[in-house]
């Protein structure tokens, strides 16, 4: 059952096409994240989803009634906003209650809902204390409160982790992924974080410069990014262009290389720099094995990051466990060998 | 910065020296004075003679005449004070909320009547609500009328004039403060289903509300004070307190009276003004962060 | 926007027009009727003309009320707000004992009603005249006095605010480097404070240029300010020509103000 669907949504601010063309569907109780870098457009998404902002071009529909010129407080999404922009002037259980009243709701039944909410997010302390006297981390919760007590059919929610330091992050990580799978809501978020993406998402949307580049699951988009883009986001730091040659994938400096399926399409191919391993004793297993000269070692704790060169003067980037190496025996200048399996090869037809 | 201390405090007395001296000689002490003159005995066609009576206080407070410039002047001002801002409130809000480039040219708009003079604008006024003025004009021409209307020299007349003064100082102060109402708090309230109308009222106002108070309060002393307008346009029909006691100084000679007016006059709105900053500061209360523009944690 | 109506948008701002209106009514019907050709007003008006504008030309006294206002609002223009650079220094730089007070002191004229003021300073110098035997009042000086007292609120407030957004460590930074308080003030913050030093000056001059009751008792026949000589004419009739004067007030004004805008925006002054 799509619970949300955009249809070749444009908008523009001026000139400046901000979303190109986007189309996307969302299932019911599907949580999903548009990830991309700043000015990608996400952010322009989702407010054209609340309905902050009303499309150019295309339409909207929610549980099929389409609502493209609906203004936001008719429609059925809740945001939480990336400040939480919790009511100064109200106690947290007003706050909660805000939308319930504009509701008309009941008095009593809003007094019930509004203990119930808080007591999900494990705030029911809390009822009559001010948005001034909590923490950055227990705001959030009340904002996750409020726009969930309105049991909208879609929830959204600007950056949710960006503001908090990591062990507040992974905490609330886990609040809204319990709360998400307790009450099956559609959850719609914006990221930049890769990280955090690949954690909360059934499904990730990558975009960049207005245009949705790859939809799918985290590990789709991890270990089969499509293109470029997508693949230099989620961190695959060793891309090289190029074309296939009589079954090897040729790079634009010569360096001959073995993939699993030799297409003809494809333009660039990844390796991920914790694929390659060092000096093997077993090099039989690796159909890509190539002689380096180490131009920097770095100690990152449970890695050690070597910054490396190729005879023709391509780079390479390799992360190796230092439980296996010793660092004390690498140094630059040092000429290694390093190898990868054809089938970690990444082709990028983008 | 930490300094010499003994200089600090020689340094600091020459940078204050010379305001505070001049003000409060050629201010404050005047004001004594007043107070003292105001316990003088006035005599007929005379100066005044030294004494230590309160009979010029009792005679405003037992005379009808001057109680009703009393009533006029707080009658006024109040309703001067809400119409302004009732007039106010919107135009401030928009202003506060506009990111076009018009907004520069709106608020010099505002402002610049205010710069202009108030005789200069009671001018207009006069032409405007005079017998043959334009508002009579128009009422006979569309035939609401036979007669000219009086205008001038009645309440309304003085209380429009007086508003018209005060709004630029009403719409510029609650501006401001609604321009520091973070709008991400009335994209939530609307996103939760508010309409324009109880985002005002539920979220913007009660958070505006010591800046409503401070511009009511300035608008209402103001009001109270007011000399230029009243004469011109309140004529001597509808008379307010600060021409009412300037004439008893000039014209009649009773500088005590006059005094005691005065006295009376600084004593009502200095209360107000305690009044309502007691009100504003429960407003205020020190557990609510109305300013919410910063994330905390 | 397309989901409401084109007619229920339009109804919303109709208000708006009504009040920016009532806003500008008065001085645009200054500016309207100083180009009436009759001498009697009437609406609509028999014709229009400039004929005022040179009947001014004429009116000798106009014109010296004008030049004493300018004289008196200049000089008290200029004492305000060197007072008021040196006591918002003493305000934003220093920590004392009644900080407070001083600064409700230096504010204060603004809640006492003008002509109270005005009545005062004539009370004080009448009676150091009683005193000392010299003449006192009618005089330029006391005028200016009366001016520079009404002035200061505001060149206190603005150069307040903009001393605050100063950063101290510049002038600490200044005098780390060798430079001596005096030598850091002028070098470091003056340059600085220039826009609000401008602003305050110039509306601080346009308060004492406009405002009447002040002046109302340190005034005699033939040396009125330009306010004061308004009214009495107002007193007896309103014309065109009164209009006029008031017009090229207005005109003057906004170039006043124009300049001023270019320095700080009007509508943080108030």
């Amino acid at each position: 059952m799509e619970e949300l669907i955009l249809n070749q949504v444009m908008k523009k601010f001026g000139d400046n096409v901000v979303v190109k063309n986007i189309s996307l569907s969302i299932k019911k109780g599907e949580l999903v994240s548009l990830l991309g870098p700043s000015g990608c457009g996400k952010s322009t998404t989702l407010r054209l989803i609340s309905g902050f902002l009303e499309p150019d071009e295309g339409e909207l529909k929610i549980n099929d009634s389409v609502v493209t010129h609906t203004p936001p407080n008719k429609r059925d999404t809740a945001l939480v906003f990336q400040n939480y922009a919790l009511f100064p002037h109200m106690t947290v259980a007003d706050n909660v209650a805000y939308g319930l009243k504009m509701r008309k709701v009941l008095k009593s039944e809003i007094k019930t809902r509004v203990s119930e909410a808080l007591k999900m997010v494990h705030l029911d302390q809390f009822e009559d204390r001010y948005p001034g006297q909590l923490s950055g981390g227990q705001q959030q919760r009340v904002a996750l409160a409020r726009a969930i007590i309105v049991n909208p059919r879609v929830l959204l929610l600007d950056e949710p982790l960006s503001n908090l330091d990591a062990k507040l992050r992974d905490e609330m990580r886990n609040e809204i992924l319990s709360l998400q799978k307790r009450l099956d809501l559609t959850c719609i978020f914006v990221t930049h974080d890769q990280e955090e993406a690949l954690v909360l998402s059934d499904k990730i949307v990558v975009m960049d410069e207005g245009n949705i580049r790859q939809i799918g699951t985290p590990s789709e988009i991890f270990d089969s990014p499509k293109s470029y883009f997508t693949a230099d986001f989620v961190g695959v730091r060793n891309i090289y262009g190029g074309k296939v040659e009589e079954g090897y994938f040729v790079t634009d400096q010569g360096l001959k290389v073995n993939v699993s399926s030799a297409e003809e399409g494809i333009k660039h191919i990844g390796i991920r720099p914790n694929m390659v391993v060092l000096n093997p004793s077993e090099v039989s297993e690796y159909s890509n094995q190539f002689k380096v000269k180490i131009n920097q070692v770095i100690y990152k704790g449970t890695i050690i990051e070597l910054d490396t060169t190729f005879e023709n003067g391509e780079s390479m980037v390799v992360e190796i466990p230092s439980e296996k190496h010793d660092i004390n025996r690498l140094n630059s200048g040092d000429e290694v060998t390093l190898c990868w399996r054809a089938d970690k090869v990444i082709p990028l037809f983008e | 910065m930490s300094w010499n201390r003994k200089r600090s405090r020689f340094e600091i007395g020459m940078l204050i020296a010379p305001t505070t001296i001049l003000i409060t000689i050629m201010f404050l002490l005047p004001l004594i004075y007043f107070l003292r003159v105001s316990f003088n005995q006035n005599i007929l066609g005379g100066f005044m003679e030294s004494a230590w009576t309160i009979e010029n206080y009792i005679g405003f407070f037992r005379d009808p005449y001057f109680l009703k410039i009393l009533w006029n002047t707080i009658y006024i001002s109040i309703t001067a004070t809400t119409l302004t801002f009732v007039m106010a409130f919107p135009i401030a809000y928009i202003l506060a909320r506009m990111t076009s480039r018009w907004k520069g040219v709106l608020i010099a708009l505002v402002v610049f009547p205010l710069l202009v003079g108030n005789i200069v604008r009671d001018i207009g006024w006069i032409a405007f609500f005079s017998q043959n003025g334009l508002v009579n004009r128009i009422l006979t021409q569309i035939g609401l009328t036979d007669s000219p209307v009086q205008f001038l020299e009645t309440p309304p007349a003085v209380i429009i004039a007086i508003a018209n003064v005060v709004l630029p100082y009403m719409i510029l102060s609650i501006q401001a403060v609604i321009e520091r109402i973070n709008p991400a708090l009335e994209e939530a309230a609307i996103d939760l289903g508010a309409s324009r109308w109880q985002v005002i009222r539920t979220v913007v106002m009660p958070i505006a509300m010591p800046g409503i108070l401070a511009g009511t309060l300035f608008v209402f002393i103001l009001s109270m004070n007011a000399y230029t307008t009243p004469l011109v346009i309140g004529g001597t029909k509808v008379q307010m307190m600060a021409p009412a006691l300037y004439a008893q100084i000039t014209e009649v000679s009773n500088w005590p009276m006059g005094s005691a007016m005065a006295i009376i006059l600084i004593i009502i709105t200095l209360l107000s003004s305690i009044l309502y900053l007691r009100v504003i500061e429960r407003t205020t209360s020190s557990n609510k962060n109305t300013t919410t523009t910063e994330v905390k944690g | 926007m397309k989901r409401q109506s084109k007619w229920l948008t339009l109804l919303k701002w109709i208000p708006i027009f009504l009040i920016f209106g009532f806003i500008i009514l008065p001085v645009f019907m200054v500016l309207w009727i100083s180009f009436f050709s009759t001498s009697l007003i009437t609406f609509p008006p028999k014709g229009y003309s400039f004929k005022w504008f040179l009947e001014l030309l004429h009116h000798q006294e106009f014109l010296s009320s004008f030049f004493l206002s300018l004289k008196v609002s200049f000089f008290a223009m200029i004492i305000s707000l060197v007072l008021g650079l040196l006591g918002s220094f003493a305000l934003i730089r220093f920590n004392f004992k009644g900080k407070k007070i001083l600064e409700l002191l230096f504010l204060s004229p603004l809640i006492v009603p003008t002509i109270i003021t005005g009545i005062g300073i004539y009370i004080f110098l009448f009676n150091v005249e009683r005193l000392i035997g010299i003449d006192m009042v009618p005089n330029l000086w006391a005028l200016v006095t009366a001016h520079v007292i009404i002035c200061i609120p505001w060149t206190v407030r603005l150069i307040s605010a903009g001393l605050q957004s100063i950063n101290p460590s510049l002038e600490e930074a200044a005098i780390d480097l060798g430079s001596t308080r005096i030598q850091a003030f002028v070098k470091i913050v003056l340059p600085n404070l220039r826009p609000s030093i401008i602003a305050a000056g110039i509306l601080s001059f346009i308060h004492s240029f406009n405002n009447l009751e002040i002046s109302l008792m340190l005034v005699r026949p033939g040396e009125l300010t330009l306010p004061i000589e308004i009214l009495n004419y107002v007193f007896w009739k309103v014309d065109p020509l009164i209009a006029t004067v008031s017009t090229i007030q207005i005109i003057l004004i906004g170039i006043l103000m124009w300049i001023a805008n270019k320095f700080i925006s009007i509508g943080k002054v108030f």
